[in-house]
């Protein structure tokens, strides 16, 4: 039987768009939910999607894809492979488990927002298949370290983060709340959709996926690598949104959601795959630096991208391009420092072969961070690991939610004062770690005022005891499941057998 | 800014070798008179062309030696350089802005 061509149909099936007569427009789509920006309603409907596909082929491709996945978790799981991998390898997929998966879930709220109150039917249609995507993605990133438990009891932490106050969590929280979770769905296709998953997405699944298979972990590259085929088709919700916000003579709309939520996305990265990549990836299957991987995806394809929209660079991007030179070593100093903070055990990633290596790919580094790590390998060595563990807490940004690391950007070379950025509003002081993370609060500070950082709640009362243990019982971190340091200190050489764990 | 040429093309899955090497034959014919860059970084592999790169699904049957609609590269798909369009028959990769 002659079938007729997709492209004859396809319109027609997708374009199930109405003029509203019943109620108006703000009752179908209210302001919180859908910002029209001002773009009249019937322009909305140009919105065409430049990646199409049918819901039966949709089906026939996620049936493929699962029955993938799932088969090579179903061989992998019988073996030994995870039992084998290094440690930092381990630490690598733990905290990326926690970090994500339940994150997938909330994504998936948010495409669902999106194919009610996305303002044209084809945009509908792209985030309904955006919707079962994601809920894929909670679904086989809570599956797969679930019945691997028995191997790795921290993978209960794919689950669990979510449901605490670690500060980590926090910082995920923080952020996803503002992208998608507590976004109206025209902000959130740029926001989300544009900025997050065309852009940054690549660097954890793609980049960790050429990191996995090199390191023998097939079951994670295999995984990650599917989930960001499902990215890369509902990410393009983003183009046809831009256009039509382009045309209707917004393009500074565009330009400013894509400038606050980059930002806020790469600082997140900065912590994740900077430490994954350039720490805990075992040295012999790193395939490029972080820095590598952000110039490849970010500075290149993702630039050229949404330049071609019509979109410049932010306006921080000297400040970007600086802070990939420093900003993830100081964060890994100090996830590492205050490791029984996290969910994963973090090793050090700092012995002979691997510094020569880090100073190779970020000049300097010896002699700026390498320092703080022979201090704390010298005391290691003397038989005083307690030293390299915490009495006191860091600042955090009121953005970003993460460490306030000014002090060694500017002890490295790369800053010109030590000092926090801070800002005065409505009678409190709210610091922060960098100037673009000061303007994004400065945007909307009605948003972001009333969020205590973990510091705050520690000062205002809502952490007791105010130190160290209380800190972690807070974080819903019991003493089993606190990180320690995940090659018991093999990286700082011969050191006292006392120093060892049992 | 610094012109120069934008690469473009598909970010292919390393895990069907079979339709990542058909991907790159058929890229190989469908634009003949560029280089046809191929970053293999095993987890993924990078296809690229300057400035446009077309794939058409009859080169892509050729090489494959088997019939298939477009859409089913999608399982393997994690990425690509540039816009992508997708029509019956061609997928094209490319970027408009010159500087």
């Amino acid at each position: 039987m002659p079938r007729l061509p997709r492209s004859e149909w396809y319109d027609l099936t997708r374009d199930m768009n109405w003029d509203l007569s019943y109620i108006t427009e703000d009752e179908a789509f209210p302001p919180q939910l859908s910002n029209s920006f001002g773009v009249p309603a019937h322009d909305w409907w140009a919105w065409d999607e430049p990646y199409k596909i049918t819901y039966s082929e949709y089906v026939h491709n996620q049936a493929g894809k699962d029955a993938g996945v799932y088969s090579v978790n179903n061989v992998l799981n019988r073996s030994d492979i995870w039992d084998n991998l290094e440690p930092g390898w381990r630490a690598a997929v733990i905290a990326h488990y926690g970090a994500i998966a339940v994150a997938e879930y909330q994504a998936g709220i948010g495409e669902a927002r999106m194919a009610r109150f996305g303002r044209a039917a084809a945009w509908r249609n792209m985030a309904t298949f955006g919707t079962l995507d994601e809920t894929r993605h909670g679904q086989l990133q809570t599956y797969i370290p679930y019945q691997a438990l028995a191997k790795e009891p921290k993978f209960d932490w794919a689950h669990k983060a979510y449901h605490t106050n670690e500060w980590g969590v926090i910082a995920a929280r923080h952020l996803f709340d503002d992208m998608f979770l507590a976004n109206d769905a025209v902000s959130m296709a740029i926001q989300l959709t544009f900025t997050f998953e065309t852009g940054f997405t690549n660097l954890q699944f793609l980049g960790m996926a050429a990191d996995a298979m090199k390191a023998g972990d097939f079951d994670f590259g295999a995984l990650i690598s599917s989930i960001q085929t499902d990215e890369a088709r509902h990410a393009q919700q983003g183009e046809p949104t831009i256009k039509v916000l382009t045309k209707a003579g917004k393009a500074d709309v565009a330009q400013d959601l894509l400038d606050r939520m980059f930002w806020r996305a790469w600082k997140l990265f900065a912590l994740l795959t900077g430490f994954s990549m350039d720490y805990y990836t075992p040295l012999e299957n790193r395939t490029h630096s972080f820095k590598e991987f952000m110039d490849e995806f970010i500075n290149k394809q993702f630039i050229d991208q949404f330049r071609d929209f019509g979109l410049e660079k932010p306006w921080y991007w000297d400040q970007l391009l600086n802070e990939m030179n420093w900003t993830h070593h100081a964060y890994h100093l100090g996830v590492y420092f205050w490791r029984p903070t996290v969910w994963w055990n973090p090793v050090a990633g700092v012995g002979p072969a691997e510094r020569e290596w880090l100073e190779e790919k970020y000049p300097g580094w010896n002699a700026s961070f390498g320092k703080y790590w022979d201090t704390m390998g010298q005391n290691v060595r003397d038989g005083h690991p307690e030293l390299t563990l915490p009495e006191t807490f860091p600042v955090v940004c009121n953005s970003c939610q993460l460490p306030v690391c000014t002090p060694a950007g500017y002890a490295a070379g790369y800053l010109e004062s030590p000092l926090p950025y801070v800002v005065e509003y409505n009678g409190r002081k709210y610091t922060f770690c960098s100037e673009p993370c000061k303007w994004v609060f400065e945007m909307q500070p009605e948003t972001f005022a009333g969020h205590l950082s973990i510091i705050d709640r520690l000062l205002s009362g809502w952490i007791q005891p105010p130190d160290i243990p209380g800190a972690l019982a807070y974080m819903g971190l019991s003493p089993e499941e606190c990180g320690v340091d995940g090659t018991d200190y093999d990286w700082a050489g011969p050191v006292p057998p006392a120093t060892k764990s049992a | 800014m610094t012109t120069q040429t934008k690469m473009v093309g598909p970010v292919v899955r390393g895990m069907d070798a079979s339709l990542a090497e058909a991907m790159i034959t058929a890229i190989e014919t469908d634009n003949p008179d560029v280089d046809v860059d191929v970053d293999d970084q095993g987890g993924y592999i990078r296809i690229t062309t300057p400035g446009r790169c077309l794939l058409t699904r009859a080169s892509l049957e050729d090489a494959l030696g088997k019939s298939m609609q477009l859409h089913q590269i999608e399982p393997q798909l994690a990425g690509f350089a540039g816009r992508m369009l997708v029509g019956d028959e061609e997928v094209v990769w490319y970027l408009e802005r010159e500087d």
